[in-house]
C-alpha cells in the first residue's frame, strides 16, 4: 500500500472509518496535524499551542510498568495466602537458620552415611573426603528413626572433631 | 462509520493496554478539554495540568467506558469533575455544571477571550496557526473547502456531506483528503519553526 493511500486511510479513520492493520503503525504527526486543523477551524485558537499528549503517555506509560509490578506482587501474595491456607508455616530468620543448620547436619550425615561399606557384619562410617573411619553400626543394632541415625553419627563426627583439632568446640 | 465508531475502536485497544490507541484520543480531544476546562480555570498551565489529570483519569477508568455514549460525552464528564473538584482543593467555589454547558455550546470565537494577557507568545503562535489555515482554506478550490468546513465546523458525516454536495461518498473522502493535505502543506513549516517551543 502506497503512502498517498495509507495517508488518504489515515484521514478517513480520522474521521471515523476503520483503523485496520497498516493504520496501527500510521503517521501520529499527521494525525496530530489533523487534529490541530479541525480545532484550528471550530476557533479553539487560544489552546493551539497547548499539548499535553507526550505528558500524559510518559505518566501512562510509568503508571503501566508500576501496575505490572503490582500484579506479580499480587501473584506473590496470592500464592502466600494459598500457602497460609494450607497452614504451612511462614520462615522466620531463626527458624530459617535453625533448618539450614539441620540441612547441613543432614548432608553431612548423607555423605557420611553415603560412604559407608557393608562388609558382612556391620557398617563401617567414614569422613567425606578421608578413608578416617568414624563409626561402626552393628547391623543388629536396630535404628528406629532417621533422626538416631543422624544422632550417633554426629556423635561421631565431634569426637572425630575432638580427635582431629584436641579441642571440642565446633566454632 | 462516525467519529464516535472509531473512537470506540481507539477505546478498545486503550482498554488492552494499547498506550499509543489512548495517546491518539489525546491528541484528538485535548484542545476541547482544554477549552472546557479554561471556562473555570483562567491560568494556562492549570489548565494543562488539570486536562493531564483527566486524562489519566480517563485511562485508568476506561474498563468502565462501556460506549453507550460517545467518548467525548464520557470524557467532559471526567473533565468537569476533575475541574471541579481543583477548583475544591484550592478553596474555590466549583463553576455550576449547567453554565459549563452554555459554555461548552456556544462555539463562536471569541478574539478577546483567545488574546489574554496571561501567555502572549502562546496565543500569538495560536493566531498564527489559525491565520495559516483559514489562508490555507481560502486558497482551496471550492468543492475541496467546502467539503473539509462541512466536516471540521459542522461536524457533518460523510454521508452528510455526499447528500449536501450531490456527489458519491468517495468523492467526499477523497475531497476531504486533499483538503487536509493542502492545508497541512501550508501549516509545516509554521510548526517547524515554532518546533519544540513551549508556551
Amino acid at each position: 500500500m502506497n503512502n498517498k493511500i495509507l495517508a488518504q486511510k489515515l484521514s478517513e479513520a480520522f474521521d471515523g472509518g476503520h483503523m485496520d492493520k497498516e493504520l496501527k503503525s500510521l503517521d501520529r504527526e499527521d494525525w496530530a496535524t489533523y487534529s490541530l486543523i479541525g480545532d484550528s477551524l471550530r476557533g479553539c485558537d487560544k489552546h493551539l499551542t497547548l499539548d499535553v499528549s507526550a505528558a500524559v503517555f510518559k505518566r501512562l506509560s510509568e503508571l503501566e510498568s508500576v501496575n505490572k509490578i503490582k500484579e506479580s506482587n499480587t501473584v506473590a501474595r496470592k500464592i502466600s495466602s494459598f500457602l497460609d491456607k494450607l497452614k504451612i508455616p511462614k520462615l522466620g530468620p531463626y527458624q530459617f537458620a535453625s533448618l539450614a543448620i539441620v540441612f547441613a547436619l543432614g548432608v553431612s550425615v548423607n555423605n557420611i552415611i553415603g560412604r559407608s561399606t557393608i562388609n558382612g557384619i556391620g557398617q563401617e562410617i567414614y569422613v567425606e573426603g578421608t578413608n578416617q573411619l568414624v563409626g561402626n553400626f552393628e547391623l543388629s543394632e536396630e535404628l528406629e528413626s532417621e533422626c538416631d541415625i543422624s544422632e550417633v553419627s554426629v556423635d561421631g563426627f565431634i569426637m572425630q572433631h575432638e580427635r582431629l583439632s584436641g579441642s571440642p568446640s565446633m566454632c | 462509520m462516525t467519529s464516535a465508531e472509531s473512537d470506540q475502536e481507539l477505546v478498545d485497544r486503550a482498554k488492552n493496554g494499547d498506550l499509543k490507541a489512548f495517546d491518539l484520543l489525546v491528541l484528538k480531544y485535548q484542545r476541547r478539554v482544554f477549552r472546557l476546562i479554561s471556562r473555570v480555570i483562567k491560568n494556562n498551565s492549570e489548565v494543562e495540568d488539570v486536562a493531564q489529570e483527566c486524562f489519566i483519569k480517563a485511562f485508568r477508568a476506561i474498563h468502565q467506558f462501556r460506549g453507550d455514549s460517545a467518548f467525548y460525552t464520557w470524557l467532559y464528564r471526567i473533565a468537569v469533575n476533575t475541574a471541579k473538584n481543583y477548583l475544591f482543593s484550592k478553596g474555590k467555589r466549583p463553576i455550576a455544571l449547567s453554565e459549563l454547558k452554555k459554555s461548552e455550546d456556544s462555539d463562536s470565537f471569541d478574539m478577546l477571550d483567545a488574546v489574554s494577557n496571561e501567555n502572549p507568545e502562546g496565543n500569538m503562535a495560536g493566531l498564527q496557526i489559525a491565520e495559516a489555515v483559514n489562508k490555507a482554506v481560502k486558497k482551496l478550490p471550492e468543492e475541496l473547502s467546502t467539503a473539509v468546513v462541512l466536516r471540521e465546523m459542522d461536524g457533518l458525516s460523510y454521508e452528510e456531506i455526499a447528500e449536501v454536495m450531490n456527489c458519491p461518498i468517495g468523492t467526499v473522502r477523497s475531497r476531504i483528503f486533499r483538503a487536509r493535505e493542502a492545508i497541512a502543506q501550508e501549516l509545516r513549516p509554521l510548526l517547524e519553526t515554532q518546533g519544540n517551543k513551549r508556551w
